[in-house]
């Protein structure tokens, strides 16, 4: 039992880590409609950032500030790619992701061993299996409820207007450019945010890592959106759910070549499950009327 | 305003967000109590699978010829030395990073593994950051020392795959004397392939002969690269690169087209049309790390008594079609450490 302990606190810790990136594609993907592929170059740029100052002895806090930092700098491109050159949502992503893979290379070369420096979970090393998780969820929980609330206010009212109605924006003298940088901005400073974690919490950086994590990031929330389709910290849960159903897979221990596609059937069957249940509850209150 | 009509018209809302919010706690309870039971019961199946003495947790990078070879090469020993008293559980990360540090975590939470056998440097780093007790052994590393895995209280030991470059070099100096120039095709950012280029310009620089990079980002690049390298060099060279092991075919075809010999560095990959490799044969290197799980469970020893053993690099590989379609004079003092393959 306490095996099982462990693998459920490894869901965990890398569900709460990933469901930042599922929050910043869900504000890209969900909010203003665009479609964010410079997730995985802002998710590595993080990366990279931390592992270098992390490496040079600097406060692993701040090398996290840093991260978000060169986020949203990659954001910012990102939306002025898109505005200002009237380069099309994918590309303008595709061409950032392609060039920080150089900037990264550049930054920490393409692998990075943290070896025993310091990070925001190794303070107290004997007790890191416990702070590992505490700080983690304290940190997601911050973030989730500062964009939640960001997304209260007028930014983010108008933030959602730009995916939804965009005339409107036009209509009341605001300018649409802006808060499609903005959008991209929380967007990528979570997946650089995102990616500094995910490099304090191995302990090291790789220029591959960030393969995959738009997928991840996606499946996520599309995950969440089973159980709700708001923004909040229900993110984070569907992130962990993701992780839980790959955790499943290498479980069973099956031909490893099959994991995959073991992967895949219980997403079906997950979301068909969602289905089936939507169209009782359907069929019941049309009975009940 | 009578309030009791606006009332009547909140209240409703409210209760309706009530409702929804019991329902998501509802749904998010039943699907984490089917997970938790879905778990348990994997593991309760697994678990009466212990009739073996020892059990090895193998986690390998990604699928391509030279490693599934190493898997296969440790697997084929292990039976031999071990018959039925051990059990493998091998997983693959697909050359995901992150599925290797999740492997890597689920297989410490194991507690029925013994020894662990990675295979590249990402599931050698992976493992080795999450598990500091049991011993691993490590195949298919370039520069182990470079990841740090080499103290006097490690827990790693295993087989470098560092070819002999000075050995490889002197070989394509004497099997194409008339080359000036020298192409070396790697991807950038593989930590294993930099270490060897960099061997690679030294020697070639000690034969007074021109070397030029040309990198790649993926596979999707090679005909690209390869095309341009054929232009503008006499002969190719590769270092033990995953890109290329993975389109060593498409290579192949792009450099008889040109007229131009391909040297490699993984003697597995002469037989898809490279000219000549003496490297590291990946079969070799995981019936050395078999030998290496032996000496730990049976004889006791720890791993940092057995350390980093190199690879066997002293045969030269030679594809017999390949070399008479190029007219390579093989020289004499060369014959003898020859193998020659033919074909696929």
């Amino acid at each position: 039992m306490i095996e099982l302990l462990h693998i459920a606190q490894g869901i965990i810790e890398r569900g709460l880590i990933f469901g930042i990136v599922v929050g910043g594609v869900y504000v890209a993907s969900y909010l203003i409609h665009f479609d964010n592929l410079a997730t995985e170059g802002a998710f590595g740029l993080g990366g990279a950032c931390t592992a270098l100052l992390i490496s040079w002895g600097v406060n692993p806090w701040i090398s996290l500030g840093a991260a978000m930092v060169a986020g949203a700098l990659s954001g910012i491109v990102t939306g002025l790619l898109h505005t200002k050159l009237a380069m099309n949502n994918l590309m303008s992503g595709i061409v950032v992701t392609t060039g920080l893979f150089s900037i990264m290379l550049k930054i920490a070369g393409s692998n990075m061993l943290l070896h025993n420096k310091s990070t925001i979970f190794n303070f107290i090393p004997s007790l890191k299996s416990v702070s590992t998780p505490v700080i983690l969820s304290l940190l997601c929980l911050c973030l989730f409820l500062a964009i939640n609330y960001l997304l209260k206010s007028e930014i983010g009212y108008l933030l959602q207007a730009v995916g939804d109605n965009k005339q409107m924006l036009t209509n009341i003298g605001k300018n649409s450019d802006n808060y499609i940088i903005f959008g991209l901005l929380i967007s990528n400073t979570c997946a650089a945010l995102s990616g500094a974690l995910f490099v304090q919490y191995v302990g090291y950086f790789s220029i591959w890592a960030s393969v995959g994590i738009l997928i991840i990031g996606l499946s996520g929330m599309i995950l969440t959106q089973l159980f709700s389709i708001t923004f909040g910290p229900l993110l984070l849960f569907g992130s962990i759910i993701y992780q839980a159903i790959i955790a499943l897979t290498f479980e069973f221990q099956l031909d490893q070549e099959w994991n995959k596609l073991i992967t895949a059937l219980l997403i079906i069957i997950l979301i068909s499950a969602k289905q089936l249940s939507e169209k009782k509850g359907k069929r019941d209150s049309h009975v009940t009327t | 305003m009578n309030p009791g009509l606006f009332r009547g018209f909140l209240l409703p809302k409210i209760n309706n967000i009530k409702k929804e919010k019991e329902i998501i706690m509802k749904k998010l309870i039943i699907f984490f109590v089917a997970v938790i039971l879905a778990f348990i019961l994997v593991k309760q199946l697994k678990k009466n699978r212990s009739t073996t003495k020892y059990t090895i947790g193998i986690l390998q990078t990604a699928s391509h010829p030279a490693l599934d070879a190493a898997r296969s090469g440790f697997t084929d020993a292990l039976k031999e030395t071990f018959g039925d008293t051990i059990h493998c559980i091998i997983q693959n990360a697909q050359g995901s990073i992150i599925t290797a540090h999740t492997i890597a975590q689920q297989f410490h939470t194991n507690p029925q593994i013994d020894c662990f056998f990675t295979i590249a440097t990402p599931a050698a780093i992976a493992l080795s950051t999450v598990e500091k007790k049991r011993p691993i052994v490590i195949a298919a590393v370039t520069d182990p020392q470079a990841l740090g895995l080499i103290h006097p209280t490690t827990n790693v030991c295993g087989v470098r795959d560092m070819i002999n470059v000075k050995a490889e070099i002197n070989m394509l100096a004497q099997l194409v004397p008339q080359a000036k120039t020298i192409g070396i095709l790697y991807t950038s950012g593989e930590t294993n392939s930099l270490t060897m280029v960099q061997e690679m310009h030294k020697e070639l620089e000690k034969h007074n002969l021109i070397s030029l990079d040309f990198t790649v980002l993926n596979e999707t690049e090679i005909p690209t690269a390869v095309g341009l390298a054929c232009r503008k060099t006499d002969a190719l060279l590769a270092p033990t690169d995953n890109t290329v092991a993975a389109t060593i075919s498409l290579i192949s075809t792009i450099t008889h087209e040109h007229k131009k010999p391909l040297f490699v560095s993984d003697n597995m990959l002469v037989k898809f049309g490279a000219l000549a490799a003496r490297g590291i044969d990946y079969k070799e290197s995981g019936k050395q790390a078999a030998a290496m799980v032996q000496k730990i469970l049976i004889g006791h020893k720890k791993p940092a008594e057995l350390s980093i053993e190199n690879g066997h690099t002293e045969k030269i590989i030679i594809n017999s079609k390949i070399a008479r379609d190029l007219h390579i004079i093989i020289p004499e003092k060369l014959k003898g450490d020859l193998l020659y393959v033919n074909p696929e």
